[in-house]
This record gives C-alpha cells, sequence and structure tokens, in this order.
C-alpha cells in the first residue's frame, strides 16, 4: 500500500457511506431540516457531489459533468458550473432533492472522475499551483485534495447524524 | 531548531509527499475541533437534540478516544487514557476499552462532559501522538498485519489509519453541525 492509496481509498469508503446513509430514504425525509437554517440530507449530498465535480474539472481543466452530461436538468437547476452551494439559509430551504437514486448516481459520476483524476496526480504535482478564489487560503494541489477530503468525509458524518436524528437510534440497523 | 531540521522542513514544504498530506488532515483537524468548541459551556457540550441523539461532549471524547486506541494499536504502547491518566480526568473508568463505541442512547445520554479545555487538550495529545507515530511509518509498514478483534474487517495498519481518518472527520463534522443546530447560521463568525 502507498500512501497516496490511503487517501483513495479514504474516498472509496464514503461512496459506501453514501449508499448506506441514503438508502430507503423519501424526497420528504432526504429535503428534512431539523430547523430552518440547519442543511438537509439532500442539500449536503449535492452540495458534496458538485465539490468534487467543480473540483476535478478545475484541476483537470475539463468541463463539469453536471453541464457536460446535463446533471442539472436531472435536479431542476440552472445549467450554471458555479451552482455548488455557497447558499444563505433561504437557498438552503429553497432546495429540492430529486430522489435518493439520482443523488447517489451524481455522487458516484463525480467521485468516479475525481478518483480517476487523482490516479493522474504524481507526488511532484502536489504542489502545483491552482488559481481561483481559493488560491490565498489553499493555493496548492496538494492543500486542495486535504481540503476536499476532508469536507467530504465531514459531510458525510452530518448527513448519518441528520438521518439519527430523522430517524431515531438503530437506523442503521433498520436498513442492513 | 537545528540547522539541518530547517533544512528538511523547507525541502519539505517545496517537495510535499503523499504522506505529508495524510499528516495534515489530523493537523488541520486539531485548529477545526479548536475553532469549533471555542467558547461552548458545558451545558451546551452536554446538549443532546433529541434524547437519543449524541452531543458535542460525547462525539469529541468517542473521536479522541478512536484516535488514541488507535494509534496505540500501531505502535504498542499503552493508550494515553491509561498511561497520562486522561480517564480520571473526564471522571470515567480506567478501562481501554471505553471508548464510547457501541454505546446505548442511555449511555450517551449518562455521559457529562468536562470542560473544552480537557476536551482539546486530550485530543492534542492523542493528535501529538499520532503525529510522532506517522512520522515513524513507512510506506511498507501501511501493509503490517494487526491481530486483534478487529482483524477480519481491518487487516493492516494502512486500512487502520483509513477508518481511523474516516471517523475522525466524520465525528468533526457533526460536531460542527450540533453547534449549527444549537446557535444558528452565523456561529463561525461569533
Amino acid at each position: 500500500m502507498e500512501w497516496k492509496d490511503l487517501l483513495i481509498q479514504n474516498f472509496d469508503v464514503s461512496l459506501v457511506a453514501m449508499e448506506r446513509t441514503l438508502q430507503g430514504l423519501t424526497q420528504e425525509d432526504l429535503d428534512w431540516q431539523p430547523k430552518p437554517d440547519c442543511n438537509s440530507i439532500g442539500w449536503i449530498t449535492w452540495h458534496v457531489s458538485r465539490i468534487l465535480d467543480y473540483a476535478s474539472s478545475l484541476f483537470a481543466e475539463e468541463e463539469q459533468l453536471w453541464i457536460k452530461d446535463g446533471w442539472y436538468g436531472r435536479f431542476n437547476r440552472p445549467a450554471d458550473p458555479e451552482d455548488r452551494g455557497r447558499h444563505t439559509p433561504e437557498q438552503v430551504a429553497a432546495f429540492k432533492s430529486p430522489d435518493a437514486d439520482t443523488m447517489i448516481a451524481y455522487y458516484r459520476v463525480a467521485l468516479e472522475k475525481f478518483k480517476q483524476y487523482l490516479s493522474t496526480v504524481s507526488s511532484y504535482d502536489l504542489d502545483r499551483q491552482i488559481n481561483d478564489e481559493f488560491s490565498q487560503i489553499l493555493p496548492t494541489l496538494g492543500s486542495r485534495i486535504n481540503a476536499i477530503l476532508r469536507e467530504t468525509q465531514q459531510h458525510l458524518g452530518q448527513i448519518a447524524y441528520i438521518r439519527g436524528q430523522l430517524q431515531g437510534y438503530g437506523w442503521v440497523e433498520l436498513i442492513k | 531548531m537545528s540547522e539541518l531540521g530547517e533544512l528538511e522542513r523547507i525541502l519539505k514544504r517545496l517537495n510535499p509527499e503523499w504522506k505529508d498530506i495524510v499528516a495534515q488532515i489530523v493537523d488541520i483537524t486539531m485548529s477545526e475541533l479548536e475553532r469549533i468548541l471555542k467558547g461552548l459551556t458545558l451545558e451546551e457540550l452536554n446538549w443532546q437534540p433529541k434524547p437519543d441523539c449524541n452531543s458535542i461532549g460525547w462525539t469529541t471524547w468517542h473521536l479522541t478516544r478512536a484516535l488514541d486506541a488507535v494509534i496505540s494499536m500501531i505502535t504498542g504502547e499503552e493508550q494515553l487514557w491509561i498511561r497520562d491518566g486522561w480517564c480520571t480526568k473526564f471522571n470515567r473508568p480506567a478501562d481501554p476499552a471505553d471508548t464510547g463505541g457501541r454505546h446505548t442512547p442511555e449511555q450517551v445520554a449518562a455521559f457529562n462532559s468536562p470542560d473544552t479545555d480537557i476536551l482539546l487538550d486530550y485530543f492534542r495529545a492523542a493528535y501529538e501522538k499520532a503525529n510522532v507515530c506517522l512520522a515513524a511509518l513507512n510506506r511498507s509498514d501501511l501493509d503490517r498485519k494487526i491481530d486483534d478483534s478487529w482483524s477480519q474487517l481491518l487487516p493492516t495498519v494502512g486500512s487502520r489509519l483509513v477508518i481511523t481518518i474516516v471517523d475522525m472527520l466524520e465525528h468533526a463534522g457533526q460536531i460542527a453541525y450540533i453547534r449549527g443546530l444549537l446557535q444558528g447560521k452565523g456561529w463561525q463568525e461569533f
């Protein structure tokens, strides 16, 4: 095992966690907010998928799947590559999830694309400068990969917590 | 710092390795936890949005216990929880298996958090030990087998590190979410 594999396996685990947490949820469950200014499971899942798609496109200089493969249409959102969830509470509350299968399918392709990009990165690339609005705080490719991994896992922890809030202790056993 | 140490540091910064990214994940989690826990009272640390939901205090304790336990499994050393008496500061038994894994809702509700200083100090101690452990690990160590009750599921050092990172980050994300739930949007600006 290489150190890089450790990061890739982290992303592999994230897909399993995502599929488990979304399994069997209705659109109403996906849109449920514990309080009016809290993110829903659907919003968070969409946001995480958008980050992976946005980031690998930025790094590899390719078009986002969101646009290229028309995912925005399946989410009933505008064809805007910048539409990735830097939202006010009002925008979060207005977000309407598609069904769980669509959410998982977009996460899966966005993750696959990100992992494919990661497989092309060598340790020499890690200090490559990335130019966009985050360059001040996250200047290099290495710092971006770090931030994306943390953000992905943290958001996955959140959706599991929200499902626990919605359905109570034992939901993990219910879906087995 | 010696001149050689300084040189190493500069070279490292100029030529980062994948391993550094792994180490930085733990580094940044330390500073994130400091930010997320800042200013919380004991009452807030023990607050549960519902009776069977984990509190910020319980979740922070649990993720730190997991980090301490895994690192001690990898290094073969005693847990800081026992060795440095953290169990007493948390007012809990000196039991290395007391990690919060498989806690019932009643046990979660009965957990009484110490203050944020103690929570953060214990995490910092576990994090520093993790740093020392990571620095000493080579690529070949990642395939080393670990023999214990988890060996079937997670046979190697590398697989343990993967799960530990997943677990730590997922729980850190939950703590931030609970704080948002408690204090509303904008708590980060406070």
